[in-house]
């Protein structure tokens, strides 16, 4: 990241879809400075655009028009294979329903993000990824011998595993119940207070009130951008 | 929900999975097809066999008089007019039959071979054994040169014009005007019932006149052949034949019936045995495309699971939910039936091209065969629907939130992965993925392979049919053209004294450098009268210490006075060295004239000629037989500067001699006479490596259908799109390597039985060992491996543009 640069920049980013005869706008003219590390929690009802909000970020897309600019990379010609080595190097991704492998281990799951970031000693990153999030006794266990909230714990190793500073979370607890959901957000501001930048997508407006900011999306527009009415709450105070 | 919403929720799923429902029906396609196009072929070559050998009116008895033996014309036909059931028979014919040599010989090749001259009454006049004309024109008795009509498969195998120029025994030329062949050579066999003879035996069709005045017998025949009315008793007539033969002063004759005329038994045998092997292959590949169509049908199903399970929690019935899998399977049966019909047209179109060239006949009828067709398309239409059903009765037993919930949720291990998770692979976790994902679902891997394996096994079978057959065959072409290739075998006309001027002049021969002196005589072995099949057995005497050529020896010693056997035929006999074995022969007595006896005699040795009629002893023994100081066959060896045209040549001219062959050549026309056999099995092969690529490929594409989320959460990772196909490929070699294990072991195992069971029954005095020749070792690996692991690359495209967010918001 060259010096100076925020992590993240949209500037005028829009987003348009065309189906059949109709043009979807899912972002519009979308203005956005994350400057360093912060945990941030996208809020919008279902069709408000945060996920594709999400999805420029993690260079999954490309904006139909306007300039998206993440870890000092400017992503909006990027061609596909300079979008994959950026997605390698620079943010990581966790999903609302794991994505895992089944057929890897815990441990091999979260060796795969140190893989896939060329990371040396994959298998010491991934072992060490799993203790922080508290699995470190479950490294031999595959997905399905897992519960729904260890799966995303797992999930949270492998993002953690690559070593990139932006982490990208779309409904991370949308699958788990309250107590698990906690868990995993506890982990994910420890993640933002180490210094990674962590951009939740949730509807949940109780989740919101953990984030270092808060900035809500209605029809593909900024609605508001701030910190949480009230301040930031403790994670413990939280319920839904 | 009304019948019109199933239909357009079926169409749906036709549109969303048409490349699959495509894909898929072609695999049922090849499987049914082959099917029904090998199924059509017994029935085709049973009605032409029947039309031909009727139009050209083979005959019922035939009576050859012995060898040498001749009678005035008319004699004969006055014999069977007198017959007591005289009025049963609707036609007879006399004939002129003697064997002959000829010179076909072109600028390019010195064509010289065994003969027989056959005469015969032309036109409206023939009755019985016609000849059909296939090209040119019938022969006009008194030309000069005489006309004749030549064999069409002996013109056939040389590239010989339909019109031309031959040299008979004596140096007379003839002309052929015609191509065709008499219903007893439909199926060429030469004089002493060799197989692949079309290349080894001219047969010329004359007008009676000219064949006997070309072998100087004006007047004379030696032949009668008689059709007989429908119903009537040909045994007794038969026996009223013989009988009335035996009567005819100084005419010994041998009386036949249709049933021995080997073109006619082998042409309608045949169709028995190789329908047998046709019914092995295609069993093979119908039930290689039925696996792989109840894998890839059942995985496109358990896809739609989870829609079963929601709609068993709307309270649907269950059978209104099987309908939408079961529509698929049937879509897939429908497509897959017509595509089927079409492959076998295209089957049964080669099969029928390959026929008329290899089995040339006067018509050959291959007429659409309902039956064959008919079962092939209960069988498409069947499979895909059993393979539909299977998956949508798991669904329905279970409760409606098993079927509902995800993939996550559901998934299960198994045995194997539990274990294998103990054992710590090397390298980075996307090298552990492919073999992972191959243990995780055991059952599915091992469907997949085997419907790979299963093409391979009948890829290995075909060709592993050819290998055995063309190993053999050079086993004995290395055995008979070991030393000198350029020797030449020549059958005296009769047994002459060894030091008799005919025997010395062919020793004289410019061309001939040497000469090595024999006997040569048929007889039939057994170990005991009572117990075993007699093997019928061309022994041969030579000189085993001072001959040229001498037989090999893979066990024992000979130069005693026993026998050397082929292996096929001492294992047939079930004898070993040392054990005796009782030998029916000739023996020539003081007076000259032959007479049976019955010898015993040891086997010293064993041969590795896999044709097991050949026998050897040594010269020695000639006293035995009645023959010593006595030769009938002589092997010639080319003097310096000379080769085997030129031996074969020189001795053409010389009346003592019956033959002439070079043993290389002999090879060669076995090579030959295979090489057409290889057009059979070519057109299993290729089905075979269709069906197995096509499985392949949507064994890969179903299997990047399933993991599209987790490639959509590689790529997410930032992970190339090679990378992601270097590890479905990885996975493909996987199932690849253990469907080649699959194929090559049950292959051989089959190629075993084939060739046991089959081989054995239509070729009883060859002894085939089974074996695989690195070549199909290779093309089994590459289909099996190769192939495989090419297949993902069809499918980089969809993958590379692949909708990531899309499919990682996907909830299965």
């Amino acid at each position: 990241m060259s010096d100076g640069a925020p992590r993240i920049e949209l500037a005028g980013a829009s987003k348009r879809y065309q189906i059949g005869a109709t043009e979807v706008t899912a972002l519009d003219s979308v203005d956005l400075v994350v400057p360093d590390s912060a945990f941030i929690v996208i809020l919008g009802p279902s069709g408000s655009g945060k996920t594709t909000l999400l999805n420029l970020i993690g260079a999954l897309d490309t904006p139909t028009s306007g300039r998206v600019a993440v870890n000092g990379v400017d992503l909006t010609g990027a061609s596909q294979s300079e979008r994959a080595r950026f997605r390698r190097a620079s943010v990581t991704f966790i999903f609302q329903t794991f994505n895992l492998f089944p057929a890897l281990t815990a441990v091999e799951n979260v060796q795969f993000g140190a893989d896939a970031a060329r990371r040396e000693d994959a298998e010491r990153r991934a072992a060490e990824a799993l203790d922080q999030v508290g699995l470190g006794e479950r490294l031999r266990h595959f997905p399905h011998q897992l519960s729904g909230g260890e799966q995303q714990r797992v999930a949270i190793a492998r993002a953690l595993a690559t070593g990139n500073p932006i982490l990208l979370a779309d409904e991370p607890t949308g699958e788990l119940d309250f107590r698990t959901g906690v868990q995993i957000l506890r982990v994910l501001q420890a993640q933002a207070d180490a210094g990674m930048t962590v951009l939740v997508v949730t509807h949940n407006r109780e989740i919101s009130r953990i984030a270092d900011r808060v900035i809500e999306l209605s029809s593909g527009r900024i609605v508001s951008d701030g910190a949480p009415a009230g301040g930031r709450a403790d994670i413990g105070d939280v319920q839904w | 929900m009304t019948r019109s919403l199933w239909l357009r929720w079926s169409w749906r799923d036709l549109r969303g999975h048409w490349v699959a429902v495509v894909a898929i029906a072609l695999v049922i396609a090849i499987g049914t097809g082959v099917f029904a196009g090998l199924g059509s072929t017994a029935t085709w070559r049973r009605q032409s066999n029947d039309i031909s050998f009727g139009a050209t009116g083979i005959h019922d008895l035939r009576a050859e008089l012995s060898p040498g033996t001749f009678v005035d014309e008319g004699l004969l036909t006055e014999a069977v007019e007198g017959l007591p059931d005289a009025a049963a028979v609707t036609g007879v014919v006399e004939r002129l039959v003697v064997d002959n040599q000829v010179d076909a010989s072109t600028p390019d090749e010195t064509i010289l071979v065994r003969a027989r001259i056959v005469g015969m009454p032309f036109g409206d006049s023939q009755l019985v054994d016609d000849v059909w004309l296939r090209d040119g024109s019938e022969p006009v008795a008194g030309t000069d040169p005489p006309s004749v009509i030549l064999e069409a498969k002996f013109a056939d195998f040389y590239d010989l014009p339909e019109r031309g120029r031959l040299t008979v025994s004596g140096g007379r030329s003839v002309d052929y005007v015609g191509l065709g062949a008499g219903p007893e050579d439909f199926f060429v066999t030469g004089p002493e019932g060799s197989l692949f003879a079309q290349g080894d035996f001219a047969i010329l069709y004359s007008p009676l006149a000219d064949a006997q005045s070309l072998i100087g017998r004006p007047g004379q025949v030696n032949d009668v052949v008689l059709t007989l009315a429908g119903g009537s008793d040909r045994d007794r007539i038969e026996e009223q034949l013989r009988a009335a033969l035996a009567e005819v002063p100084g005419v010994s004759a041998t009386v036949t019936d249709q049933d021995d005329v080997e073109a006619f038994r082998v042409l309608y045998e045949d169709i028995e045995s190789d329908q047998q092997v046709w019914n092995m292959i295609s069993a093979l590949i119908l039930f290689a495309a039925a696996l792989a169509a109840f894998n890839l049908v059942s995985r496109i199903v358990e896809s739609q699971r989870r829609e079963i399970g929601i709609g068993m929690a709307l309270g649907v019935p269950r059978l209104r939910l099987a309908i939408r899998p079961l529509l698929v399977g049937a879509q897939i049966g429908v497509v897959g039936t017509i595509a089927g019909i079409a492959v076998g047209l295209l089957v049964g179109a080669a099969m029928k091209s390959l026929f008329e060239s290899l089995l040339p006949l006067p018509e050959w009828r291959t007429p659409f065969q309902f039956g064959p067709f008919a079962r092939a398309a209960a069988l498409g239409l069947v499979i895909p629907l059993a393979a539909a059903a299977l998956p949508v009765w798991r669904a329905v037993r279970v409760q409606p939130i098993q079927a509902i919930r995800l993939g996550h949720l559901v998934a299960r291990g198994n045995r194997l992965t539990d274990w294998t998770n103990r054992v710590r692979l090397p390298g980075s976790s996307l090298t552990h993925m492919p073999f992972r994902n191959v243990l995780r679902n055991p059952r599915r891997t091992l469907l997949t392979a085997a419907g790979v394996g299963a093409a391979i096994t009948a890829l290995v079978a075909v060709l592993g049919m050819l290998d055995s057959f063309s190993r053999s065959i050079d086993r004995g072409a290395a055995e008979v053209t070991k030393g000198d290739p350029d020797r030449v075998l020549v059958a005296l006309d009769t047994f002459y004294p060894t030091d008799s001027a005919a025997v010395e002049a062919i020793a004289a021969e410019e061309s001939v450098g040497s000469v090595d002196l024999g006997l040569l005589f048929g007889g039939a072995a057994v170990v005991s009268a009572d117990v075993s099949e007699p093997i019928f057995l061309i022994v041969e005497l030579v000189d085993l210490d001072r001959a040229a050529w001498t037989p090999t020896i893979v066990d024992g010693s000979p130069g005693g006075d026993g026998l050397i056997l082929a292996t096929k035929a001492a294992d047939d006999l079930g004898v070993s060295l040392g054990d005796t074995v009782q030998l029916f022969h000739p023996v020539r007595g003081d007076d000259g004239v032959f007479r049976g006896a019955r010898s015993a005699l040891t086997v010293d040795a064993i041969h590795p000629n896999p044709i097991r009629n050949f026998a050897f002893a040594d010269l020695s023994l000639a006293e035995r037989f009645g023959l010593q100081g006595a030769v009938n066959l002589v092997n010639a060896y080319p003097a310096e500067g000379f080769g085997r045209g030129d031996v074969q040549r020189a001795l053409f001219e010389r009346p003592e001699v019956a033959s002439t062959q070079a043993v290389a050549r002999l090879s060669e026309i076995f090579d030959e006479a295979l090489e057409q056999f290889v057009g059979f099995l070519l057109i299993a092969a290729g089905s075979v490596l269709a069906l197995a690529l096509l499985i392949a490929f949507n064994s890969t594409r179903i299997t990047v259908e399933e993991r599209r989320r987790e490639h959509a959460t590689m790529r997410a990772f930032g992970l190339p799109v090679r990378t992601i196909m270097a590890v479905v490929t990885k996975e493909s070699v996987l199932v690849g390597i253990c469907a080649t294990a699959i194929g090559l072991v049950a292959g051989a195992l089959i190629l075993e039985w084939m060739l046991r069971s089959l081989a054995e029954s239509s070729l009883p005095d060859f002894g085939i060992t089974s074996y695989l020749a690195p070549s199909t070792l290779v093309i089994a690996l590459l289909i099996g491996v190769v192939a495989v692991a090419l297949a993902p690359l069809f499918l980089v495209r969809r993958v590379r543009r692949m909708d990531i967010p899309d499919t990682l918001r996907v909830m299965e």
